[in-house]
């Protein structure tokens, strides 16, 4: 997963021309696009779900996909025990896709055969208001492990360039002083508030 | 071709790859959603609930009584004066001469090529 911060509007002569109790209303006027590559397409459509934002993902239709064996994320528990099965059924899927576009079948219809793991690279715009919401879900320990890879990064890009407006920005639990998930609460709120401090 | 390597071409040397530019800004409409444009704006509480009828995606923070943060992505600014021509759509046009001149070109030069579907 590669991660970079390509453009941001400053908070600072927005600011300005806000009355000093009305700053954090910056948040939903400030944006930051981000180039996301090499994250999984089933990251991806986790990430889409976060709607007040734009995006431009690099096409399968019209990108034929080469090499999917190198442009592929794997999961470290499958890593770990079973990358074998895991690869074997990639590298067949591979064979499968290579095979319809040599067939004369349309990118669009082989693609159906790719595996959610397949690589993918986008350009993802975000206002700070809908950042903090994204950061609040995403950051959190119950969220899934790759996203959560991605908030984290982007939350140490944004806390770069924003470090006053974005120092409260983490996990809802961080955010709030409580954490929301009611049962399903991983129990780790101190740790979790220490490790957002300093991120 | 990954998108950083797209991204430092255009930084490195825009007038080389000033074509592309052009093709990518005119042709697409969801890249000019990566632009964000802020105005002060000066008006009543009824001609911004005007704007927000015609356009959903723009933003307001009200600073006092008549003074107004507005802030738009250019692919709103665009779509709002498609949709609702009228002089304060045409202002906003206006702003777009020096920070999107290929935009601002397409819309002025009236051939309505900007796509924003």
């Amino acid at each position: 997963m590669k991660l970079e911060l390509v453009s941001c509007s400053s908070s600072v002569e927005l600011i300005k021309s806000l009355p000093s109790e009305m700053v954090l209303e910056v948040l939903p006027h400030i944006c930051f696009t981000f180039i996301i590559e090499g994250i999984s397409r089933a990251c991806s459509h986790q990430l889409v779900r976060h709607r007040v934002a734009s995006y431009s993902q690099q096409s399968q239709r019209y990108v034929e996909v080469k090499n999917l064996d190198k442009h592929i994320v794997v999961p470290r528990s499958i890593e770990e025990k079973s990358r074998d099965i895991f690869m074997e059924y990639v590298t067949t899927a591979a064979k499968v896709y290579e095979t319809l576009v040599k067939y004369g079948i349309s990118k669009e219809d082989a693609r159906f055969v790719l595996p959610n793991a397949t690589e993918t690279n986008l350009i993802l715009t975000m206002d700070g208001k809908e950042l903090f919401h994204f950061f609040g879900l995403r950051c959190c320990y119950r969220a899934q492990w790759e996203i959560k890879t991605l908030a984290d990064l982007m939350l140490s890009k944004v806390r770069e360039v924003e470090p006053k407006l974005f120092n409260k920005a983490g996990p809802y639990c961080f955010q709030l002083g409580y954490c929301p998930e009611g049962r399903f609460s991983c129990g780790r709120i101190k740790e979790v508030q220490k490790k957002y401090e300093t991120l | 071709m990954k998108p950083s390597k797209l991204f430092r071409l255009l930084l490195e040397a825009p007038e080389k790859t000033s074509h592309l530019l052009r093709r990518i800004e005119t042709h697409h409409g969801s890249i000019l959603e990566h632009n964000r444009l802020y105005w002060i704006l000066e008006a009543d509480d009824s001609e911004v609930l005007n704007v927000l009828l015609c356009n959903r995606f723009f933003t307001f923070t009200k600073i006092d009584e008549s003074k107004w943060l507005m802030s738009a992505n250019l692919r709103s600014v665009v779509e709002l004066h498609k949709v609702c021509r009228s002089e304060f759509s045409s202002k906003l046009v206006e702003s777009l001469a020096e920070v999107a001149p290929n935009i601002y070109n397409s819309i002025k030069g009236g051939k309505n090529e900007v796509g924003v579907g």
